[in-house]
């Protein structure tokens, strides 16, 4: 696998993660704040991904679930004909879909609250090729994707059960929209994340340590509404979100040691970004920026807790709920054998910021402008 | 006890400490009254998006206090016998003591009952009427006008009567442009500039950095009202005064929940009218970048858990996310029970611990007390070792109902089917003690 490979692939334009040349003996750190995280999508061919293609759009699990309650096809395409628009049904269906969840003593309950009282309505899963991930160690061969950009065989379970769904088939920058609405708010209220990369000369290969911490404004927005490069930002003294990784540089690419990672987050995105067993790579584009993955496993149900918290946000979240369940594959739970957690693989996006500490001493300095000629590849 | 400073450093932030009032007798000419005797609660009443209304009386156990309309022109009690074993007279101890806005009446029978400002209060012995709790979209309460009269079918339960307010500016006599807020973060009503909305704050002494201190200034035709006093300056021009002390408003503050004054100048203090109770065991550090942080007695941050509500956006922010009152007594102590208790530790109060202002005590299943504050029970976090920590703080707790129908989900509200698609999303969320006015 050349380097070629890589940027033929993905259109990147990575660079060698190399930076302004400093002094040899002094070590230097470049800042970032990450500006753009949600699960990785690979959509460039739908059809070999889902080749049913029965899940539909909002309009089509509408009417799955006016089915489910008892319409009739035809009744139910009429009704949702006749609505406003396919989500504002009259309010005594919507009870109805609403609460056709049952339980043991024939009580119905809110299916958003009870999704496991709710006939799983076996949505399409993702039967392509290829997803983004890291090989985590899963055990099953047949499980396993071939990832676009590296071509290795990656765990990624959670793109199998999410990705046939509508609000998925999303291309970067667009997110998948229930992470792309929560995410927008997050920019301009939320606490940002930072990220560090520190070692001894970042124009060469070589090891690096990564820290990532909260810092305590939101990301600041340019004229043109993108997160702005070159801002400050403040380091959270809460140790909550601190995290050091270690990793290095190889032939332009950054990839840690697998370690576990956490962020605090804020629903109604994600409540932290909690993934054990993280890998990551990470290439620097011509601008500074930051542009990689993420993968590992994180706990499916607070996964799925994001959908299900917001009623008919771009999903059909119980019969992604039951998807995601099935399809979770690892760390079973002793009591009931069932998996708690699932492979995913996150696309991310950083720019270069300035990075201090709540005293004013800056410990991370901004990288956008320092990037030098690509280095000479193998192959090319 | 008047509020103090004392400069503490704590996991390298620079903490301010604030002790508050603890309802002891002022040693000081100059302190604050507390807002309520001991045993009335303060109530806040907000609407279903949570916003505020209004602030209400509550006994002992925040249960609504009424006004009867009847005693209005008399300032005694016009409700004995049957009326007032509908209605029962909020009794005063045989060593009540009346204060500013708060006096005791005597009754026909002898007993003694409390008034504010000069009404009469009582109980209801039936079912006080609530608007339904707001959901986690906005509930279906009463609408926002029911809501705002105390005198309403959802605030009162008969025709005559009316939930009694909290209306402490309207027996406070203000200067023009002055005005009388309650400030969360400054634990009472204080008083705030009416030109640039920021919270006044009184020195004994001339401020040091002038350039950031700024006097209250006076018009020339200003006249005393109240507490308010006028002081000439060497320069001839006129300031106001709060109780024999120079009014100043410090450049440093952004908006009237900020007190970043009692951090530049030692003998700095807002300008208050009233002081909400607190408990000896209870104090506020304000940390840097993060503002007023609610501690427990040895600086460990104080937590809240709260049902999980969909908000987009300011969670963190100071007064960003609190739940409604109603809300927070439905979760009341359920919401850290069994292995949660491994985590979250209550916060105890004593056997004699009396309730005041905003603090209720609450009983817990296995029968010790706890404090809660504006109707939610307080808790530490094990994980925090030393002031400043806060790793308790931005957690939620997902909890899905089993289709055995087993677990209970009354305490997140999921268990609302007439509300499934308000109340999605059950579960619960742990953030520091919010402060919010």
């Amino acid at each position: 696998m050349t380097f070629m490979k890589i940027l033929s692939r993905t259109a990147l334009v990575a660079v060698p993660l190399c930076f302004a040349a400093a002094p040899a003996s002094a070590a230097e750190t470049r800042g970032y704040v990450i500006s753009w995280l949600a699960t990785a999508t690979n959509v460039t061919d739908f059809k070999a991904n889902c080749p049913q293609n029965k899940n539909g759009g909002r309009t089509e699990w509408t009417i799955r679930d006016l089915v489910a309650v008892g319409y009739t096809r035809k009744e139910a395409e009429d009704i949702v004909t006749n609505a406003p628009n396919s989500t504002e049904l009259p309010a005594d269906i919507t009870r109805k879909t609403d609460t056709r969840a049952v339980l043991a003593n024939g009580q119905h309950v809110s299916i958003y609250n009870y999704p496991e009282a709710v006939t799983d309505p076996n949505i399409e899963t993702v039967s392509g090729k290829f997803a983004y991930g890291f090989d985590l160690g899963g055990k099953t061969e047949a499980n396993k994707f071939e990832d676009p950009d590296t071509h290795s065989k990656v765990d990624n379970q959670m793109w199998r059960a999410v990705g046939c769904t509508e609000s998925f088939r999303a291309v970067p920058p667009v997110m998948p929209f229930p992470e792309e609405v929560a995410w927008n708010v997050m920019v301009d209220t939320s606490p940002a994340w930072s990220l560090m990369i520190t070692g001894d000369d970042l124009s060469k290969d070589g090891k690096v340590t990564l820290t990532f911490d909260r810092v305590t404004q939101h990301l600041e927005r340019d004229s043109a509404g993108n997160v702005m490069s070159n801002a400050s930002y403040v380091i959270d003294g809460s140790p909550k979100s601190h995290n050091v990784l270690h990793g290095e540089i190889k032939d332009g690419m950054l990839t840690i040691t697998p370690s576990n990672l956490y962020l605090q987050g804020e629903m109604p995105y994600y409540a932290e970004i909690a993934i054990r067993n993280a890998h990551m790579r990470i290439t620097q584009q011509p601008e500074g920026k930051l542009l990689g993955y993420w993968g590992g496993y994180v706990n499916w149900m607070r996964f799925i807790y994001m959908y299900t918290a917001r009623p008919g946000n771009g999903s059909d979240s119980v019969g992604l709920y039951h998807a995601i369940k099935k399809l979770a594959d690892a760390n079973p739970d002793p009591k009931t054998g069932q998996n708690q957690e699932i492979s995913t693989t996150f696309r991310m996006e950083a720019v270069p910021a300035y990075i201090a500490t709540a005293d004013g001493k800056v410990l991370g300095m901004a990288s956008a402008g320092d990037v030098v000629a690509p280095a000479k590849v193998a192959g090319q | 006890m008047l509020m103090k400073t004392t400069l503490l450093h704590a996991a390298g932030f620079t903490a301010i400490s604030l002790a508050l009032a603890t309802g002891a007798a002022a040693a000081d000419k100059n302190a604050a009254p507390a807002s309520t005797p001991v045993g009335i609660t303060l109530v806040d009443v907000t609407n279903a998006g949570d916003k505020f209304l209004w602030r209400r009386l509550g006994d002992a156990t925040g249960n609504p206090l009424y006004f009867y309309d009847k005693d209005e022109t008399t300032g005694k009690s016009s409700c004995n016998d049957e009326c007032a074993k509908e209605f029962p007279p909020l009794l005063a101890s045989a060593t009540a003591v009346a204060s500013g806005d708060w006096s005791v009446v005597a009754r026909a029978d002898g007993a003694k009952q409390w008034a504010y400002q000069g009404r009469p209060l009582y109980r209801y012995s039936g079912k006080d009427p609530t608007a339904e709790p707001p959901g986690r979209r906005g509930g279906r309460a009463g609408g926002p006008e029911a809501l705002s009269d105390p005198a309403s079918s959802v605030n009162t339960p008969k025709q005559g009567w009316r939930r009694a307010a909290f209306t402490p500016e309207s027996t406070t006599p203000t200067p023009s442009g002055i005005e009388l807020q309650s400030l969360a973060v400054a634990n009472g009503y204080g008083f705030i500039s009416s030109t640039n909305h920021m919270v006044t704050y009184v020195l004994k002494t001339p401020p040091k950095d002038t350039a950031r201190w700024a006097p209250v200034y006076a018009p020339a035709v200003a006249r005393p009202i109240g507490d308010f006093t006028l002081a000439t300056r060497e320069d001839g021009t006129t300031q106001w005064a709060y109780k024999g002390q120079r009014l100043y408003t410090f450049s440093g503050d952004y908006s009237d929940t900020d007190l970043n004054g009692i951090l530049a100048e030692k003998d700095a203090k807002p300008a208050l009218a009233f002081e909400h109770y607190t408990p000896p065991s209870v104090a506020v550090d304000i940390l840097p970048y993060r503002g007023p942080v609610m501690t427990n007695a040895k600086g460990l941050s104080l937590y809240t858990v709260s049902r999980y509500k969909l908000q987009y956006g300011g969670r963190h922010a100071r007064d960003g996310y609190h739940a409604s009152y109603a809300v927070a007594k439905l979760v009341g102590t359920r919401g850290c029970t069994a292995d949660c208790l491994k985590d979250y530790r209550p916060l105890v109060a004593p056997a004699n611990a009396q309730p005041s202002g905003f603090w209720e005590v609450v009983a817990r299943a296995d029968g010790s007390k706890q404090w809660a504050y504006k109707g939610s029970a307080l808790y530490t976090f094990a994980g925090d070792k030393k002031p400043g920590d806060i790793q308790g703080n931005n957690r939620h707790e997902v909890m899905y109902g089993d289709k055995e129908g087993k677990r209970d989900l009354s305490v997140t509200g999921g268990d609302n089917a007439a509300a499934a698609r308000e109340m999605a999303g059950s579960g619960l969320y742990w953030h520091l003690v919010t402060f919010f006015n």
